[in-house]
């Protein structure tokens, strides 16, 4: 059997598009994450999350939602001062904000944010070399966990003093005010945020044609669980946002 | 070996008879490369509420199918993937790899928009070199150069596995080249891009001839894949006009079948474009060996 090109493109574009088409239609289709982590396979945790599955772009209202570790918690424990973005951060941002610990082959990011919830649950988990936790975290975790003495010994060894200066440069914006033109509903709005804009949270559920979620969820990803497009209800909530202003 | 009066007689009526060059592989590589780049923007454009209709949003990694073989490892052991990768990039890989077993690196050839940015680079590098592009490194280098994108490919998934995290992506000129003015995207991956597009301009596709990992896999289908390059030598008037046509330099002359690890199944050599002879240079099965003595 013989193929000429005008085949072979053909043949690319249907196997790819027709590859990816019935993926999505079984569900298996993913490019994001649906903010759920994974399981312990086996072992007396198996069922429960494990940590290790934590990426990136899990915001601490995410790790809330799953590993039920309090938002205020993991905002203190990080050096995160600004109330209004206790549920909005994304575990990827510490790597921007403490970065220039690199250089002393240190790193507080995701990782550190994984190392935390699993003491903080009492879970099982192997920290990565390198991988230091910020000192409020250390504290936080000694009072609210019961850790053994090993792993109390291990964090004091692997923690840094977070500089206050970079503590308080990371809790941009700088003012809780916020203006006119930032009250934009974006991928990362939350329902916190539409409240705090002064839209009322019947509105919000008529919009939205359910009841609202925790206020701490992402309107994006509550779209996402609900099968809905997120552009369809974003004009809408802008609306109730703009008539406020 | 000197040409007979028969063969010079057909090559030069072949020269005289070359035909309209094939544009399907053109097509379909601007299709990959627009729609990457699409897909990217709107990603970016997504973040403040607005979207390019029809067009999906996705991280670059993604829709990298190379994201899932550095993932195997992880998925295997613990059951997750490796920091920015998702069940996109796994299908994606199925899809690389059974289309890899049936006609080779066609990924590599047709669809990777990196790939088709170095030809559009080589096309300048063509005008200014003229012959002695895509030439210009010695054979006897050349011939042990084309191994190090093994080593590559062994170390990435090696410190991928042990690492869990992407470091692929520091060195990544696929990743710098869609996400240049982003700040994840580490100064080591815009000088290999940099590095990449310089070199465009003196050797076809350098990054997938000496560096690229994944192309290094897909490179292996060659030795089994099912659809080959298949030459006729009964019919062959050894104009060599498809070893010139080869990006990758392969002597699709001196056999009947290509094997070569670097073919990319671009079909630049074949009788429907390089080749001045019908049916002597053809992308077919086993079959089809009708011209052969």
């Amino acid at each position: 059997m013989k193929i000429k090109s005008q085949h072979m493109a053909i043949i690319i574009i249907l196997f790819i598009f027709g590859s990816v088409g019935i993926t999505s239609t079984l569900g298996l289709w993913k490019t994001t994450n649906d903010k759920v982590p994974t399981t312990y396979r086996d072992g007396e945790f198996a069922g429960q999350y494990n940590p290790l599955d934590i990426k990136g772009s899990y915001t601490f209202a995410d790790i809330f939602n799953t590993f039920e570790v309090p938002v205020e918690d993991l905002s203190k424990a990080f050096g995160i001062t600004d109330p209004s973005r206790y549920s909005t951060f994304q575990c990827k941002e510490l790597e921007a904000l403490y970065g220039f610990l690199a250089a002393e082959g240190k790193e507080v990011g995701t990782g550190s944010v994984r190392y935390f919830v699993a003491l903080y649950k009492g879970l099982p988990f192997d920290a990565e070399e390198g991988t230091y936790l910020p000192k409020t975290a250390v504290d936080i975790l000694k009072s609210k966990s019961k850790l053994t003495t090993e792993q109390i010994k291990n964090i004091e060894k692997y923690s840094v003093d977070l500089p206050v200066i970079s503590s308080v440069s990371t809790t941009a914006p700088k003012s809780t005010e916020v203006s006119a033109s930032e009250k934009a509903v974006k991928s990362s709005t939350t329902f916190k945020e539409l409240l705090d804009w002064g839209v009322k949270r019947e509105d919000i559920e008529k919009v939205i044609n359910d009841k609202m979620p925790d206020s701490s969820k992402v309107v994006k990803d509550y779209t996402s669980t609900k099968g809905i497009e997120f552009s369809t209800i974003k004009d809408p909530l802008q609306k109730l946002v703009d008539a406020k202003k | 070996m000197p040409k007979t009066i028969l063969e010079k007689d057909q090559a030069s009526k072949a020269k005289k008879t070359r035909k309209f060059k094939p544009w399907y592989r053109t097509a379909v590589q601007i299709f990959f490369f627009m729609l990457v780049t699409l897909i990217t923007i709107n990603t970016i454009l997504e973040k403040s509420g607005i979207s390019i209709p029809l067009i999906a949003s996705a991280s670059l990694h993604a829709i990298c199918p190379f994201g899932g073989v550095v993932s195997i490892y992880k998925f295997a052991t613990v059951g997750t993937f490796v920091q920015k990768i998702h069940e996109s990039s796994f299908i994606l890989m199925a899809i690389a790899f059974i289309l890899a077993i049936a006609f080779g690196p066609v990924i590599c050839g047709w669809v990777c928009p990196l790939g088709t940015y170095q030809e559009w680079i080589g096309k300048l590098g063509r005008k200014i070199f003229r012959k002695k592009y895509n030439n210009l490194i010695p054979a006897k280098l050349d011939k042990y150069l084309r191994f190090t994108r093994y080593i590559i490919m062994i170390m990435v998934i090696y410190i991928t596995a042990t690492t869990t995290k992407l470091m692929f992506q520091n060195i990544d000129p696929y990743y710098a080249l869609f996400n240049f003015w982003s700040d994840e995207v580490s100064v080591t991956a815009l000088v290999v891009l940099v590095v990449t597009t310089l070199l465009s301009l003196f050797v076809e596709r350098p990054w997938c001839k000496y560096a690229c990992p994944y192309g290094a896999l897909l490179g292996l289908s060659n030795l089994f894949r099912i659809f080959k390059i298949r030459r006729a030598p009964s019919t062959c008037v050894n104009c060599k006009a498809c070893d010139k046509a080869c990006p990758m330099n392969i002597p699709v002359s001196t056999g009947t079948a290509v094997k070569n690890h670097q073919c990319i199944s671009c079909m630049k050599c074949t009788s429907e474009s390089s080749c001045p002879v019908t049916s002597t240079v053809d992308f077919s099965t086993k079959g089809v060996k009708k011209h052969e003595n």
